[in-house]
């Protein structure tokens, strides 16, 4: 239990005060953030595989003494492999909403790709178990976080994307992903735990202004009863 | 579907799809380009400098070589091979003892010569200690003059090392621990990435001045196992020109150059071969004594499946133990194919009627 305990409090903590500090006049689409868990769940797989295999058949590696091999280890496999596989995980959900217009508000798209990042946190937290108990707590606070904080990235990538059209939006999501993950990895590795909790903490941040800012309800120009009066209606007689 | 919506579903398609390709581009560069190298391999072997290996429950490769080099200098004075069956004992005793049961090698030679083919590099126990012990002859030999306490090993015996000398035996020791984690997996391909790493170490070693026929029998097995039996000939013909005697080795030898001559399809000299290995080599008429030193023959199989002499020569391996079944099966998929020659397809009529004629007059 305490295992348990150890391997989730992170995932769920971050949820709840997401859930306790958005949703007032509306409730979270339940099912849909249990398709967002399930696809950060899935996720672990490709990215795994696909770090397993740069661990066996190249020469990065992430523990590799040249610290240049390791670097280039990071940005290959967390910062490339592991975000694809976290973003595109998600956005395979969220090509299902929008075809089937979920109702899905940019803070629920925010919170969808936090999950992902979460069920991925999860998973790798259950990875990681044999490290000992004081080291799975301390995973709480940094790279659950962190990944937390990468699903921000992807949510408000979408977002953006969605509102404007444009998929350049998640390019840059996906790169500044990729950037900061290698970049928290290879600072977490070679450097003390307090650089990294500094980067945690700045990520954080940043992400409850996001949060905070994020609708709760869609705007009107995302809706499709959106119309405006004074263009679509008839001038009533007072007018 | 708002304009906005129908756009972000392209743009989103089109992200996958090319971010995807291009990390399928990226892999593809890195499985060319940036192959592991001995280092990376060394860590993954759990043989790195300081003995701490991936598994902490497991003793590391190096806590494994220490343990047999204090076996060897505790049993020099006794018969070897007795000496050997004493720390097998003995350590079975401890694992048993540990673990409430003795644990066997699923690789280990148990005389069942049809159950499952002939296990390869895959060793038994008491292989596996002699093999260890022989690594930590490397290993301290490498170390000598550095950091080992010399009056617990007995440094002091050592001839006087060149730094040269030194370097070259870290070399081969590199290549045995590469070599013994590559051969504990279960499948092996000319493709490989390892071998890639194998090949660049033992080329290093057999053009130093102090590599040995061993050495060059090493990478002619290399090269018989990366699919090049030309390369693969010279080398184990080198070796062979220069081995000392006839001895267990020897036969290793014998059998590489036969399976080599197979993959190139020289009948000449592949049935000659056949003939007179056993008379050679005769220990190697007991299963037992060779499986532990035997290149895999499946893995020779599956990097030449198209040449007809390896069946040939894999199933006369059979016939020589006295596994007739598994002697025939062989013969006989040698035989279906097409590219054997006459003269061959000519001794496989004639070792298959043998057989026939074999198992009528047990029946009788």
């Amino acid at each position: 239990m305490t295992m348990i305990m150890l391997l989730i409090w992170s995932a769920v903590v971050i949820m709840l005060v997401m859930g306790v500090s958005k949703y007032r006049y509306t409730r979270p689409p339940l099912v849909w953030m249990l398709g967002f868990f399930c696809a950060g769940v899935v996720s672990v797989a490709a990215a795994g595989m696909y770090n397993g295999w740069l661990m066996m058949n190249t020469r990065f590696t992430f523990f590799s003494p040249d610290i240049v091999d390791s670097s280039i280890a990071f940005v290959l496999g967390p910062g490339m492999g592991e975000e694809f596989s976290k973003f595109g995980m998600g956005l395979v959900i969220m090509l299902f909403a929008v075809a089937v217009r979920a109702p899905l508000t940019p803070a629920s798209r925010i919170q969808g790709f936090v999950l992902v990042a979460l069920g991925f946190a999860v998973v790798e937290n259950i990875t990681y178990q044999d490290v000992g108990l004081g080291n799975l707590l301390v995973r709480g606070f940094l790279p659950v976080p962190m990944h937390a904080a990468m699903g921000f990235i992807h949510g408000t990538a979408v977002n953006a994307a969605l509102k404007r059209g444009s998929g350049i939006y998640l390019f840059v999501g996906y790169v500044a992903c990729v950037i900061i993950h290698a970049g928290y990895d290879i600072v977490a590795v070679n450097l003390p735990v307090v650089f990294a909790a500094a980067i945690v903490l700045v990520l954080v941040a940043w992400c409850t202004a996001t949060w905070l800012r994020a609708p709760e309800e869609n705007p009107l120009e995302e809706t499709d009863e959106y119309h405006d009066p004074w263009i679509d209606e008839a001038p009533t007689e007072d007018y | 579907m708002r304009p906005n919506a129908m756009r972000f579903l392209k743009a989103t398609i089109r992200f996958l799809a090319s971010v995807g390709l291009a990390l399928f581009c990226i892999m593809y560069l890195l499985d060319r380009y940036f192959p592991p190298d001995a280092q990376t391999m060394m860590t993954a072997a759990g043989a790195t400098a300081n003995g701490a290996g991936p598994d902490q429950d497991e003793p590391s490769l190096m806590e494994k070589l220490r343990d047999a080099w204090r076996w060897r200098e505790r049993e020099r004075d006794r018969n070897v091979g007795e000496g050997v069956e004493t720390y097998v004992r003995e350590s079975d005793r401890r694992e048993g003892g540990r673990q409430g049961g003795g644990r066997r090698d699923p690789g280990d030679a148990d005389g069942d010569p049809n159950g499952g083919g002939m296990p390869g590099r895959r060793m038994g126990r008491t292989q596996l200690v002699v093999r260890e012990t022989s690594l930590a002859e490397f290993f301290l030999q490498s170390m000598h003059g550095r950091d080992l306490d010399s009056s617990r090993y007995s440094l002091n015996q050592l001839p006087v090392r060149t730094n040269a000398e030194v370097a070259f035996e870290r070399m081969r020791f590199e290549y045995r621990v590469l070599e013994d984690h590559y051969y504990q997996r279960e499948a092996h391909l000319a493709s490989d990435p390892e071998l890639r790493v194998l090949e660049s170490l033992m080329t290093q070693i057999s053009a130093s001045p102090y590599s040995s026929f061993e050495d060059h029998a090493d990478m002619g097995e290399l090269y018989l196992m990366m699919g090049q039996p030309d390369k693969a000939k010279v080398w184990l013909e080198k070796a062979a020109m220069t081995w000392p005697s006839g001895s267990h080795s020897y036969g290793v030898l014998h059998l590489l150059l036969m399976f080599t001559y197979a993959a190139q399809g020289d009948t000449a000299r592949t049935l000659p071969m056949v003939d007179s290995f056993t008379s050679a080599n005769s220990d190697w008429l007991y299963p037992e004594r060779f499986m532990g030193d035997m290149v895999t023959l499946e893995d020779i199989e599956r990097t030449y499946p198209d040449a007809p002499l390896v069946p040939l020569v894999r199933g006369r391996l059979w016939y020589n133990v006295r596994n007739h079944a598994g002697a025939e099966r062989e013969w006989r998929r040698a035989r279906a194919m097409p590219d054997l020659d006459s003269s061959a397809a000519q001794r496989l009529d004639l070792w298959l009627a043998e057989l026939q004629a074999d198992r009528e007059g047990s029946s009788r």
